[in-house]
């Protein structure tokens, strides 16, 4: 009567993934941006939509855009959990193409959640916190003058906030990994 | 009588709007229209339809606006005048609703979601605190997801579309989808075109005479191959059916031969090697007895009427006397046996692993 093939697995691992990067994320950033556990679950949750969001807008357009043997070799993946692997090619390029492309979707991740992370600041400042976070510093090099006292200030901010973001992000996506790769075991 | 004014009142008590700027304003002034509708011809009822359209979606925006059924923080009213958007903006094109529609409804009704924050009793556009804007941001980008997770369904019908084969595959491996049957099973079509090629091979060499089975045994692998062209003709063209590829296994048996005819199917699937169906027939010789001769000579006198007539000329009688007809006196006199082929064939086997090796007699 009815047989149809439903994407219900990649709904339920998209909520675990999104949930363990959230809350991973999340920790990081308030331990090294000196944030509230609100603020920073926020900015962990809206970071991590947008950049699944983007990621499915990039795959909707791109898909249709490769070459045929591609776009078989990913049915394939989707839909039966494997590589159809062209007897030619040995086992070693396909892994190092493997992660290459696991690399590039980090990248792109990040790049994703730099902007977006910077998008938001801009929208809605976190002026309290980065006034909070001055006061710390202001009180460690007061001789300094005020000028450059304020641009040292805006650079510690900004480096200190993409460090914390790269870090969070390479702790949150060896996560996932780790547990795809299990999952892909059971 | 009275019954029915104090029907009507509370009828009215229920529709009256409470002040005019009101969602319930928006849909009467729908309603009204859409009567108004019934009765207009032409250009006119397109625009009136239009205009209904219109203010039913003001109306149900307004009351999901006004009072959003909350449950756990989302609003679920907003779902409605999402979904009337996207009809209304996709759905009026044709009368199906199109997938395009599915998928920005999620989006549709999170837009809605979040507007009302932003608007203000009175119709007034405000800003929302940041600690706010920022949830809002979140739960429109649930919503948009929502959105992607349907388009990727999409995707994967469409991918069934294009190779409906897949179907009967085992899914079970794969960590994005899982196959939903409800009391059917679905075939894989290698099944379809092996059932047709059967029927044409039987046109072809069934009750025929031996000497053209073994005519056709030497072209055996070309003619399979047309088999197949033409059984995958009769199908619904679709993108897989450039994917089925022919085989055959011809071998000769104790009486007469063995057939096997072999639909193969590689590139996409669980079976990284591809899978094969095979279908086993044997074409066996039957003798039969020869025809009388008074029949005999009836059907040759028939032969060479339509023989004449195709060459349409009266006079001119090509290839003469068919071979039948210039037989021995011996043949003629006692009733000999002639033998005609005969195909028979199994039933279509399961989804096998690999593909066939093929072995050369």
């Amino acid at each position: 009567m009815l047989v149809t093939v439903l994407p219900l697995r990649a709904v339920m691992f998209q909520l675990l993934f999104l949930l363990i990067a959230i809350s991973v994320e999340a920790f990081i950033i308030q331990q090294k941006m000196i944030l509230t556990r609100r603020v920073s679950i926020q900015y962990a949750a809206s970071l991590n939509l947008l950049s699944t969001i983007l990621g499915w807008l990039i795959f909707f357009f791109l898909h249709p855009l490769l070459p045929l043997d591609w776009q078989k070799q990913l049915i394939n993946f989707i839909l039966f959990g494997h590589f159809a692997t062209k007897s030619g090619l040995p086992l070693v390029i396909i892994f190092f193409d493997l992660g290459l492309f696991t690399l590039l979707i980090f990248l792109l991740i990040l790049v994703i959640e730099f902007i977006a992370l910077e998008l938001l600041m801009n929208l809605k400042s976190i002026s309290k916190d980065a006034q909070f976070n001055g006061q710390i510093i202001s009180q460690s090099d007061s001789g300094e003058k005020k000028s450059v006292r304020r641009e040292n200030i805006d650079h510690y901010l900004e480096r200190n906030k993409s460090k914390s973001l790269f870090i969070a992000n390479v702790y949150s996506q060896t996560l996932i990994l780790i547990v795809s790769f299990l999952i892909q075991k059971i | 009588m009275k019954k029915i004014i104090n029907f009507l009142t509370f009828i009215i008590k229920i529709v009256k709007p409470p002040q005019f700027f009101a969602w319930k304003t928006g849909i009467i002034i729908s309603f009204l229209i859409w009567v108004i509708a019934l009765f207009a011809v032409g250009e006119l009822k397109n625009i009136l339809a239009f205009l209904s359209w219109l203010f039913l979606i003001i109306g149900t925006v307004w009351f999901a606006v006004e009072n959003p059924l909350m449950v756990s923080g989302i609003s679920i009213s907003s779902w409605l005048p999402g979904g009337l958007i996207c009809i209304f903006m996709f759905g009026s094109l044709s009368n199906q609703i199109p997938s395009i529609a599915l998928v920005i409804w999620p989006t549709a009704s999170g837009a809605i979601a979040v507007m009302r924050e932003f608007v203000q009793p009175g119709a007034k556009f405000k800003i929302p605190p940041p600690r706010v804007c920022q949830k809002l941001l979140i739960l429109f980008l649930s919503h948009v997801l929502i959105s992607c997770w349907l388009q990727f369904n999409f995707f994967i019908q469409n991918w069934l579309q294009r190779y409906p084969s897949l179907l009967a595959d085992d899914f079970s491996k794969s960590t994005f989808v899982v196959k939903i049957e409800v009391l059917s099973k679905a075939n894989s079509r290698g099944a379809v075109i092996l059932n047709s090629m059967e029927s044409l091979l039987k046109t072809q060499i069934n009750e025929k005479p031996w000497s053209e089975v073994e005519k056709w045994r030497i072209n055996a692998s070309k003619n399979i191959q047309i088999l197949g062209e033409q059984a995958k003709k009769q199908l619904p063209s679709v993108e897989e059916n450039a994917m089925w590829k022919f085989g055959e296994v011809f071998l000769p048996s104790n009486s007469g031969y063995n057939l096997e005819l072999l639909v193969k199917w590689q590139g996409l699937g669980s079976m990284p090697d591809g899978y094969h169906l095979k279908k086993s027939c044997k074409i066996i010789p039957v003798s039969r007895l020869a025809p009388t001769r008074p029949e005999r000579l009836r059907t040759t006198f028939r032969e060479q009427r339509k023989d004449i007539r195709s060459t349409k000329s009266r006079f001119v009688r090509r290839g003469g006397f068919p071979a039948t007809a210039a037989s021995t006196p011996a043949e003629l006199a006692a009733p000999s046996s002639v033998t005609l082929s005969q195909v028979q064939c199994g039933p279509v086997s399961d989804r096998i692993n690999g593909q066939p090796k093929i072995a050369k007699p």
